[in-house]
């Protein structure tokens, strides 16, 4: 019986199965018997996020289909495997079953992608004993993957695994011990998955929306704040191939988010750069904002359609089947739009000039005024100074409570989170954390508070395009009216919630916190 | 998991070879498979090429050892034996010291339903208290069976005795070691068989390569899977995996991935 859990060795390059058999003894004392092809492909989302819960998602298809299998990183299963007979891709349409509910919940609204692709070929050998009965199964294991890099098929390191006989176990140890004593061979690690993504020039995690900047210190404000921007606009160009083609909605999503940083570290950090380059390229990256607007809002409410369907009465649910294919028409139009926009040379050339800026040195244009000051010192005023505002707008918030008070409190909070994240390697770590979370507890209500209003708004126009006239579209309008007034009834909620939230992030222990990090270190310089 | 059990009141009726045949296909398919060799002359264990011999079989029958301890690994891959040994000439004995004798041996096998998706029993022949803890445990019974008024007269009283004992146990009989040069032989084929169980299309041929199986020791669909007997039985193992279902193969064993 096959033990999957055999020792597995790497052999020397140029290994084959009859090479190994000769090593073992011999024909007299190793037979090699049938070969097996398949081909294993490991999925992801662009943001790794089943690497990072310590999964492999991986499709395996031979000659009798394909076979999808989750694994731990020690490469176990976590569950049964499945059939699957398509490439994955939404998580929703994987088939039903464990994996499906595990790969869902982590993935969200993010696509499945192919990683790396190994195709194998493994051959089935067989050890004997003085009266030729098999005392141990060796399967070599010949693995080579597709490089887009490169347009050549990058070789794997050659493997053998040994799998025990019942019976016959202390046979399959005597091996072992020679192929890891007498040979010299490693252990091969239990996955593939680690050599071939490096195979191919990948690294696990070399994505990730979230900045993880490390900055210096004593760095001059210049050079940390093109840090920044670099890898701001880095994150802008990867997510670009998949936002014109809406491979998701993650995409355009990391896109904006990095754009509104970009615009934000330009506009916050201030006389760093030159004042020229900061207001060129904030209005130029005004408009990539503009143009990938109206995709983002549309993807937004394709994305909370489920709830609203949801936070109406079962009766209702398909009353918003109108304003689905609605949505879904417009999204269309706008993408097509978008993917022509981020396609033209206009953002070619927004790309390119602003890499050659960044990537000058000295910088073009006469220097800021703060440029050469050490990075730590230019970060704290500029937190301290946004810390301040935010705490004065709140605390006029909480007794007035006009909307239009709580957007632009709702913008400088924004605008004191990213600060946050661009200087968080500055400043202790689990300090910072700790501000932080108080600050985006804040931030969700805001952001409730503003963006379900917003909604609301917008569903109203939607239903003002559906003629009145027509008994099926009416029952839409009317499912929009449902949905106007829950979006409106949680608007109120997270009114009434804010009070608390401010309170929180206003605590005493809060303001010394920030007082401690950021007013210190400016009232040293 | 299933158990198969490959019987036949008589010997000599190509009920062994049956047995690896069918075992080696199964597990041919991916289907974990394992082989009990019941029979005290121990014809399958020789044919796997394992030494006969179930150290402490009395040990085992009493249930006070594991049978997973001295299960021996088969030159396929996903084929298991457990080996026959000399006293189960005794099993009789041993099996009426039990309490509860009838179902001892389905009790026996109940552990190693995770392990094996498919038993193939190789039984003694005879009718004795083995054989109805065979009929108990089995899933279904096996019956190969020589065109010949002598054989259909044991299975006649097999089918009595299951009827009986008031046992569920689905029967299908197929014919073995069939000549089509004997006139009997092809009436006994066309004549309509014991509606107390079926009777299975596939026939088993008379044929050298089935005696060859002693000198290869090896399954003839292994070592001539294409000749008429090699075909048979693979006929034959379709024909009893759509018979008697639910023997799904787990295809990922044979990755190494």
């Amino acid at each position: 019986m096959n033990d999957p859990t055999g020792d597995s060795f790497l052999l020397p390059q140029r290994t084959d199965p009859e090479r190994l058999a000769k090593l073992v003894g011999g024909p007299q004392r190793c037979v090699v018997d049938e070969s097996l092809s398949f081909d294993l492909t490991f999925f992801d989302s662009f943001d790794w996020r089943l690497h990072a819960a310590g999964l492999r998602l991986m499709r395996l298809v031979s000659s009798e289909g394909g076979l999808l299998r989750l694994k731990r990183e020690d490469a176990t299963e976590v569950v049964d495997p499945v059939e699957s007979d398509v490439e994955p891709a939404w998580p929703a349409q994987l088939p039903g079953g464990l994996i499906r509910e595990q790969v869902a919940a982590l993935l969200e609204m993010r696509v499945l992608l192919p990683v790396v692709s190994v195709h194998c070929r493994v051959t089935e050998l067989r050890v004997l004993n003085e009266d030729a009965k098999t005392v141990a199964r060796l399967q070599f294991l010949a693995m080579q993957c597709d490089s887009a890099a490169t347009q050549e098929p990058r070789m794997l390191w050659p493997r053998v695994r040994v799998l025990p006989v019942l019976g016959y176990e202390s046979e399959c140890q005597c091996l072992v011990d020679h192929f890891a004593g007498e040979m010299e061979w490693p252990y091969a690690p239990a996955c593939v998955f680690d050599e071939s993504v490096a195979a191919i020039g990948r690294e696990p995690g070399d994505y990730s929306s979230k900045l993880t900047l490390k900055l210096k210190h004593q760095q001059h404000a210049v050079g940390a704040l093109r840090k920044i921007l670099l890898t701001l606009l880095g994150t802008i160009e990867r997510n670009l191939a998949g936002t014109r083609a809406n491979l998701d909605s993650e995409f355009l999503h990391d896109l904006r988010v990095a754009t509104r940083r970009t615009r934000s570290a330009l506009s916050q950090v201030k006389q760093v750069l030159p004042d020229s380059i900061v207001e060129d390229y904030k209005q130029r990256f005004g408009w990539l904002g503009q143009v990938t607007g109206p995709t983002r809002d549309l993807d937004v409410f394709l994305l909370e359609l489920p709830r609203y369907r949801a936070s109406l009465p079962a009766a209702m649910a398909h009353d918003l089947d109108a304003l689905e294919a609605h949505l879904l028409g417009t999204h269309k139009t706008e993408q097509a739009r978008l993917k022509r926009k981020l396609g033209s040379a206009e953002m070619r050339t927004l790309l390119d000039d602003w890499r050659a800026v960044l990537e000058a040195d000295p910088p073009p244009g006469d220097p800021g005024l703060y440029a050469d000051l050490p990075i730590e010192l230019v970060a704290a005023r500029r937190i301290w100074r946004m810390y301040r505002k935010v705490i004065k707008a709140g605390r006029a918030v909480t007794t007035d409570g006009a909307p239009e008070a709580m957007h632009e409190l709702r913008k400088d909070c924004k605008k004191l989170r990213y600060l946050l994240e661009f200087f968080r390697s500055l400043f202790p770590d689990s300090h910072v954390k700790k501000i932080v979370r108080a600050l985006k507890n804040l931030l969700d209500i805001l952001g409730d508070f503003q963006d379900l209003e917003v909604q609301a708004d917008e569903l109203r126009g939607f239903a003002a395009a559906f003629a009145p006239d027509d008994p099926a579209r009416l029952r839409t309008v009317m499912a929009i009216g449902a949905l106007v007034a829950d979006l409106l009834r949680h608007q109120q909620a997270a009114h009434e919630r804010f009070a608390g939230a401010f309170a929180d992030f206003d605590s005493a222990g809060n303001r010394a916190e920030f007082k401690r990090l950021f007013k210190a270190e400016e009232s040293s310089s | 998991m299933k158990i198969l059990g490959v019987y036949n009141i008589k010997g000599g009726v190509g009920k062994t070879a049956s047995a690896v045949n069918i075992g080696h296909l199964a597990a041919k398919s991916g289907l974990r498979t394992l082989i009990w060799d019941l029979d005290p002359q121990a014809a399958a264990t020789f044919y796997l090429r394992v030494k006969p011999k179930v150290k402490g079989s009395n040990k085992l029958l009493q249930g006070k050892r594991d049978l997973t301890d001295v299960l021996k690994g088969s030159d396929y891959p996903n084929l298991d034996l457990l080996p026959a040994d000399f006293s189960y000439r005794n099993m009789d004995l041993k099996l009426g010291e039990s309490k509860n004798p009838a179902v001892r041996l389905l009790k026996l096998l109940r552990p190693l339903s995770e392990r094996y998706d498919v038993v193939v029993l190789d039984c003694p022949p005879s009718i004795s208290l083995v054989s109805e803890n065979i009929f108990r445990a089995a899933d279904a019974l096996l019956l190969p069976t020589i065109p010949t008024t002598l054989s259909l007269r044991t299975m006649n009283q097999l089918l009595d005795f299951i009827e009986g004992h008031k046992l569920q146990t689905p029967v299908y009989t197929f014919y073995s070691m069939v000549d089509r040069r004997k006139k009997l032989h092809l009436e006994v084929i066309a004549s309509r068989g014991d509606p107390r169980c079926t009777v299975l299309e596939t026939v088993i041929p008379y044929a050298s390569e089935v005696e060859r199986m002693g000198l290869e020791r090896r399954p003839v669909t292994d070592f001539a899977r294409s000749s008429p007997a090699g075909r048979a039985y693979e006929a034959l193992w379709n024909e009893i995996r759509q018979q008697v279902g639910g023997m799904k193969p787990q295809r990922i064993a044979q990755y190494p991935l």
